[in-house]
């Protein structure tokens, strides 16, 4: 087919494209309705433990740690949504999120020596792993359904930066809901965050390799 | 762009016409005479098509359309040299020798070591499978697609260096 007759086609094919959404205001829709999500469900499955709000105000090494985690988690979500449209920047994005999550954390393990709080069991629960992996599950599958829907040039990428971005958001709550001890958070907060990426870009890469789902997103 | 988001066919049509002139054009720049730029062409037309819907006017034009080109250029080399074969029954050996030189000149392959460059020349210009490449070249399979791999990623990191 001569390339002035596939111009014809493609012309005779176009349709008005509905107006959507500036993509920073589905970030920032996306960034408030899972964390509320996340945290209403936490509640409602267990109480946060006590006083762990004040333990923010009266221990600043406490307060920075989530705020890196805050961090990491707005620039894996800035970086998974702006991806799925063409030309968007993401590289500052992709820097800056990576750099608050390797200072979350590096706080863990320097927390061997030195923790922010003292370690302690007060206010466990009982499967905050599970809780963790789940709850991480429905931001990263609405992520990807979003970022089907608009033209991911690096599908694979941006679906594990949404997978970091919501794994993120429960891990990090879970420094205000659950016991506070390095290795437990290591253990059963950061690490699903790690399980839940990897998954996700295996999924994202055999999907994409399957002509069907693209077409389903579209 | 944003007259075609509303539905204005032939301001569309005439859009369509002149990027395929300017993505002809960035191709020819990087790759030089080659049979794949037409091709190359009409799959980022096909490409910007799908992806009409992104565009926000806001924005600038360039970065999002030569984002999708950049993209769907890397696609096309990766793309296995079967179609390249078919296409080429020919000797390759016998080819235009000024499209060749027009080839191996081209700024985007000289950014490549000797070995990356050859790897790519073969495999995914020349249509050689990896079996075939690796003979000419001395090497195992496994090295020549390490090569070919390493070549792209190279290539990419180029077009995506490059300010449009």
């Amino acid at each position: 087919m001569t390339t002035d007759r596939l111009i014809s086609e493609l012309g005779s094919q176009l349709t008005p494209s509905p107006s959507r959404r500036p993509i920073w205001q589905i970030t920032l829709l996306w960034l408030t309705v899972s964390a509320a999500y996340v945290a209403a469900t936490m509640l409602v499955l267990g109480p946060f433990r006590p006083g762990s709000l004040l333990q923010l105000a009266e221990h600043p090494r406490f307060a920075l740690e989530n705020a890196f985690g805050a961090g990491a988690i707005v620039f894996f979500a800035l970086s998974a949504f702006f991806g799925s449209v063409p030309g968007m920047a993401t590289r500052w994005c992709r820097i800056l999120g990576v750099t608050f999550l390797a200072l979350w954390l590096a706080d863990f393990v320097f927390g061997y020596v030195s923790p922010a709080l003292d370690p302690s069991m007060f206010g466990k629960r009982g499967h905050c792993a599970l809780e963790a992996y789940l709850y991480s599950v429905p931001p990263t599958l609405a992520a990807i359904w979003i970022q089907a829907r608009r033209y991911p040039l690096e599908p694979v990428r941006i679906a594990v930066h949404a997978a970091l971005a919501a794994g993120m958001i429960p891990a990090v709550l879970m420094q205000l809901a659950c016991m506070y001890a390095p290795t437990h958070i290591l253990q059963h907060h950061a690490l699903p965050v790690a399980v839940v990426a990897v998954v996700t870009g295996a999924v994202v890469y055999g999907l994409g390799r399957w002509p069907l789902f693209r077409r389903i997103t579209r | 762009m944003e007259q075609a988001q509303a539905g204005d066919e032939p301001a569309y049509i005439q859009l369509l016409g002149e990027l395929a002139d300017a993505i002809k054009a960035y191709l020819l720049a990087r790759f030089g005479v080659h049979g794949m730029v037409e091709d190359c062409v009409q799959e980022c037309l096909i490409a910007i098509h799908d992806a009409r819907h992104t565009y926000d006017p806001r924005r600038p034009f360039r970065p999002w359309m030569f984002a999708i080109v950049r993209h769907k250029t890397i696609d096309m080399l990766r793309k296995d040299s079967t179609r390249s074969r078919l296409e080429g029954e020919v000797d390759p050996t016998s080819r235009d020798d000024a499209a060749i030189s027009a080839l191996e000149a081209s700024r985007l392959l000289a950014v490549l070591s000797d070995d990356h460059r050859n790897a790519v020349l073969l495999t995914k210009f020349w249509g050689f499978s990896v079996n075939e490449s690796a003979s000419r070249l001395g090497v195992s399979n496994n090295v020549v697609k390490v090569r070919v791999h390493r070549a792209i990623s190279k290539m990419r990191q180029v077009l995506e260096a490059e300010e449009l």
